[in-house]
C-alpha cells in the first residue's frame, strides 16, 4: 500500500508541475496577460509556500509535528477566487456553495448573485472598496472541501458532480450524519495524488508556528503566534512586525475603534500585514478569519479551526488554543486555506 | 442534593447564617450540586454526551466568593499563584482584591462598598469595584485549569486551612504537584490519597459536561435526545437579564450572557461597543428561569467552563459553553475549545462535578 501511494505521488508531481509553476510566479504579469480571454488558463492562481524541515518535533501542546515536506496556501482563499469557483460550478447551486450572507453581511461581504437558478452569475462586490482580495467567509467545511475538490480536479466548469465538486480530494457522497470525511488517497478523477486539500491540524500548526531557527538561535521551536513572535501582537495594518486583524484591547483592527458598525467591512486584504508572515512565508494564519483544518484527517463530527479573526482577541490567535466546529458551520468567523504536496 | 452534616464547616456556616453571632469559625463553602441521571444514554450525533453512570454537577459556576474563601484558607502564602493580579485589575470582571504581605495575605471579594478605591497600579489594596457592583456571585475567572483542579482538590480534601501542599491543594482529585506555567493535565485520581476514597469533587469530563448541558431524557418521546443549546432550546438564546427588561416585556426563557444577534450587543451593557469602564459578568443564576435539562444554570454564556476531556490527562484540556464574549455559534453543542492547562483568561471559569455519593 505504501509503495502504491508513493508512486501515485510521483505521478501527480509530474502531472501538476506546470500548474504549480504558474501559481508560484503569480507576482509576474506574464501568466495573467490575456488570461481573461484564454479559457484554458486556470481561473484561480493559488500561491503556495513550501513547508520543509520534515520530522520536526511537536510543540509542548502536542501539535506541529509533520514527517514530510508539503506546501500550504500563502494566503486564505479569497473572495475573487471563490467567485471564480461559483461561476464555474454554481450556475445551478444544488449544494448551496453560495450563502446569502456573503452579500448581506456587510461586515464581511462579499459576493453578489444575479440571475435565476440554472444561469446564476456571481460578482465580487465593492464593499467599502474592492472585496476581491479579502478572504471568503460563510464557507462550511463541506464547501471548503468542494473548493479543494474543484482545485484538485483542475478547475473544471459544469454542474456540481463527482467530477467537479463532489469528489476529488474528498468523496462527499460518503458524508453521512453531517460528518466530515477523510481525504482520498488518490483523486479518482485524475488517478493521481490529491493536489489540493484542507490542511490537517498539524500541517496548519507547523506552517503557522514552527521555525527551525526560532528567534535566530539556530535551534528549532515554536512561536506562540503565527507571526514569528511570542510577544503580544498589535493590530495595525501595514508593514510593522507582529500585527494581525484581531481586536486589540477593545478596538477592531480596520477601524481602530471599539464600536461595531453593521455597515463596516472588517476584513483586510490577504497579506495586508506585510511584516507579519510566518517563518515559511504564510500570511494571516492569525487574524482576519479562523481557518478550517482537518484535525487528524479521520472522519469526525467536528473539524478544527484555528487562528482568531477580526471579531476575536489576541488570545484566540495563540498556539495554545484550538477549537472545533461541526463541519456544517458557516459563519462570519471562518474561512480557509488549502495545502498541497511538495512540488519539486 | 444539599445536605448539612454535623461537623462539616458548611454546617457551621449555615448555622451562623441563621444566628446573629460573630463568625468565630472558619467559613466554608456549600457547593450546590444537581443530579444527572439516565445512565447509559446514547451519544449525540457529535459523538459526545454518553455517560454510563449517574453523577452530580455544579448547579452554578464556582463564584468569586467561593474562590475567595479558598484563597483565604490556603493562600496566605501563595506559592503556586492561585491569585492573579488581573482578578483585581480587570474592570470587566473584577474580582478579588489582595492586601497584606506574603505569609499574611488577605483576600476580599470586591464590592462597591468595601475597599479604598477602584484599582490602580499605584494604589493600596483592598480595592472596590469600578462601578459599585458586587462581584461576590460572579463566576471566578483568570484561573488556569491547574488552579481549578486545585480548588477541586481542596474541596475533595474537606476544605482544609493551611499552606499549599499535597494535603490541601496539590493532591486530592488530581496530583498537580506544583505545576504552574507548564506541564500536562494529570488524570483524575481513582482514589484521593488524603482520604482513601474516591475524590468527592473534580472537574467534569467533556461527556459529563456535555450531557449535563444538552441532554434531556424527555426528548424524542421519552427516548432521550439533545438540545443544541444548554438553555433547553434549539434556537439561539436572547441575552436579556430578568428584571432589566426593555420597553416591551421580554420572555425569561432561553436567555444567556453572551453577544446577541446580528447587532452583536453585549449582555450586561446591551451595547455593541465594549468599554474599559463597564463590567460584563452576571451573578451566577441571574437567568433565574433558564437552566439545562438537569437544573444547572449558566452552562451557556457568562464564562467558558473547563472540562477534563476524557479524564485521562494530556497536553490539553477542554472548554465549552461560550462566554460573555461569545457569538451564538460558540454556545452550541457543535463547538468546543481546547487549551493548555496553564492558561487563564477573563472569560474562562469552571464548575465542579461530583460522584452521586457526594453529600
Amino acid at each position: 500500500m505504501k509503495s502504491f501511494v508513493y508512486s501515485c505521488l510521483i505521478a501527480a508531481c509530474t502531472f501538476y508541475l506546470a500548474g504549480c509553476s504558474n501559481s508560484d510566479s503569480s507576482s509576474t504579469s506574464s501568466n495573467c496577460s490575456g488570461g481573461y480571454s484564454q479559457p484554458a488558463a486556470p481561473l484561480v492562481q493559488y500561491s503556495l509556500v513550501t513547508v520543509g524541515n520534515p520530522d520536526n518535533s511537536p510543540d509542548t501542546t502536542g501539535f506541529g509535528s509533520v514527517s514530510y515536506s508539503y506546501q500550504i496556501g500563502k494566503y486564505d482563499v479569497t473572495i475573487s477566487q471563490y467567485t471564480a469557483f461559483l461561476n464555474a460550478v454554481a450556475k445551478t447551486d444544488n449544494n448551496s456553495l453560495y450563502n446569502l450572507n456573503m452579500a448581506t453581511d456587510l461586515n464581511i461581504a462579499g459576493i453578489s448573485r444575479s440571475g435565476t437558478s440554472g444561469s446564476y452569475v456571481y460578482s465580487v462586490m465593492n464593499n467599502g472598496g474592492d472585496s476581491s482580495n479579502k478572504p471568503i467567509a460563510y464557507v462550511s467545511w463541506f464547501n471548503a472541501a468542494r473548493f479543494a475538490n474543484w482545485m484538485a480536479n483542475g478547475q473544471p466548469s459544469g454542474s456540481q458532480s463527482s467530477s467537479t465538486t463532489e469528489n476529488g480530494a474528498y468523496d462527499l457522497s460518503t458524508a453521512a450524519n453531517g460528518m466530515a470525511v477523510p481525504k482520498n488517497t488518490c483523486n479518482p478523477n485524475t488517478g493521481s495524488a490529491v493536489a489540493y486539500w484542507i490542511p490537517t491540524e498539524n500541517e496548519w500548526y507547523k506552517a503557522a508556528h514552527y521555525s527551525p531557527t526560532i528567534n535566530n538561535t539556530g535551534s528549532p521551536g515554536y512561536y506562540l503566534y503565527a507571526t514569528q513572535s511570542s510577544a503580544s501582537p498589535g493590530n495595525t495594518i501595514g508593514n510593522a512586525a507582529n500585527q494581525m486583524n484581531v481586536i486589540l484591547g477593545i478596538n477592531f483592527s480596520v477601524t481602530q475603534v471599539a464600536t461595531l458598525s453593521a455597515t463596516q467591512n472588517y476584513l483586510t486584504n490577504v497579506g495586508a500585514f506585510t511584516g507579519s508572515a510566518s517563518y515559511y512565508g504564510t500570511y494571516d494564519q492569525n487574524g482576519n478569519l479562523y481557518q478550517w483544518n482537518d484535525l487528524d484527517g479521520a472522519a469526525s463530527a467536528y473539524r478544527g479551526v484555528r487562528g482568531s479573526m477580526w471579531f476575536a482577541g489576541t488570545q484566540a490567535a495563540q498556539s495554545i488554543l484550538y477549537a472545533g466546529y461541526a463541519p456544517s458551520h458557516s459563519g462570519l468567523d471562518v474561512g480557509f486555506r488549502l495545502a498541497s504536496f511538495l512540488n519539486q | 442534593m444539599r445536605y448539612y452534616i454535623v461537623l462539616l464547616p458548611k454546617y457551621f456556616f449555615s448555622l451562623f447564617f441563621l444566628l446573629p453571632l460573630s463568625l468565630a469559625y472558619a467559613q466554608g463553602i456549600t457547593y450546590s450540586l444537581v443530579t444527572v441521571s439516565s445512565p447509559d444514554n446514547a451519544a449525540d450525533s457529535t459523538g459526545f454526551g454518553a455517560v454510563a453512570y449517574a453523577y452530580q454537577i455544579g448547579k452554578y459556576e464556582v463564584t468569586v466568593a467561593n474562590y475567595t474563601t479558598f484563597l483565604n484558607a490556603v493562600a496566605k502564602t501563595d506559592s503556586y499563584g492561585l491569585w492573579n493580579n488581573a482578578m483585581q485589575a480587570s474592570p470587566s470582571i473584577a474580582g478579588i482584591t489582595r492586601s497584606g504581605v506574603s505569609g499574611a495575605y488577605v483576600y476580599t471579594a470586591m464590592t462597591g462598598s468595601s475597599g479604598s478605591a477602584s484599582y490602580s497600579s499605584t494604589g493600596t489594596p483592598p480595592f472596590k469595584t469600578l462601578q459599585g457592583q458586587d462581584s461576590s456571585n460572579y463566576p471566578i475567572t483568570y484561573v488556569s485549569w491547574f488552579n481549578a483542579a486545585r480548588f477541586a482538590n481542596w474541596m475533595s480534601n474537606g476544605q482544609p486551612v493551611g499552606t499549599q501542599s499535597s494535603t490541601t491543594t496539590e493532591n486530592g482529585a488530581y496530583n498537580i504537584n506544583g505545576a504552574v506555567n507548564s506541564g500536562s493535565a494529570p488524570a483524575k485520581n481513582a482514589i484521593n490519597p488524603n482520604t482513601g476514597s474516591a475524590p468527592t469533587f473534580y472537574l467534569p469530563t467533556e461527556n459529563e459536561w456535555y450531557k449535563a448541558a444538552y441532554y434531556s431524557p424527555s426528548l424524542k418521546n421519552g427516548k432521550g435526545g439533545y438540545y443544541q443549546y444548554a438553555t433547553m432550546s434549539n434556537e439561539a438564546p436572547g441575552n436579556i437579564i430578568p428584571g432589566t427588561g426593555l420597553s416591551s416585556p421580554q420572555p425569561e426563557s432561553n436567555q444567556a450572557n453572551y453577544i446577541y444577534g446580528s447587532s452583536y450587543v453585549y449582555c450586561v451593557t446591551q451595547n455593541a461597543a465594549i468599554s474599559t469602564t463597564a463590567y460584563y459578568l452576571t451573578p451566577v443564576g441571574s437567568f433565574s428561569s433558564v437552566t439545562s435539562p438537569w437544573g444547572a444554570f449558566d452552562m451557556n454564556g457568562n464564562v467558558w467552563e473547563f472540562n477534563g476531556l476524557n479524564g485521562l490527562g494530556g497536553n490539553n484540556v477542554g472548554m465549552r459553553g461560550g462566554a460573555w464574549t461569545s457569538l451564538a455559534s460558540y454556545l452550541a453543542s457543535t463547538y468546543y475549545l481546547g487549551i493548555v492547562p496553564y492558561s487563564n483568561a477573563s472569560n474562562v471559569g469552571f464548575r465542579l462535578a461530583a460522584p452521586i455519593t457526594t453529600p
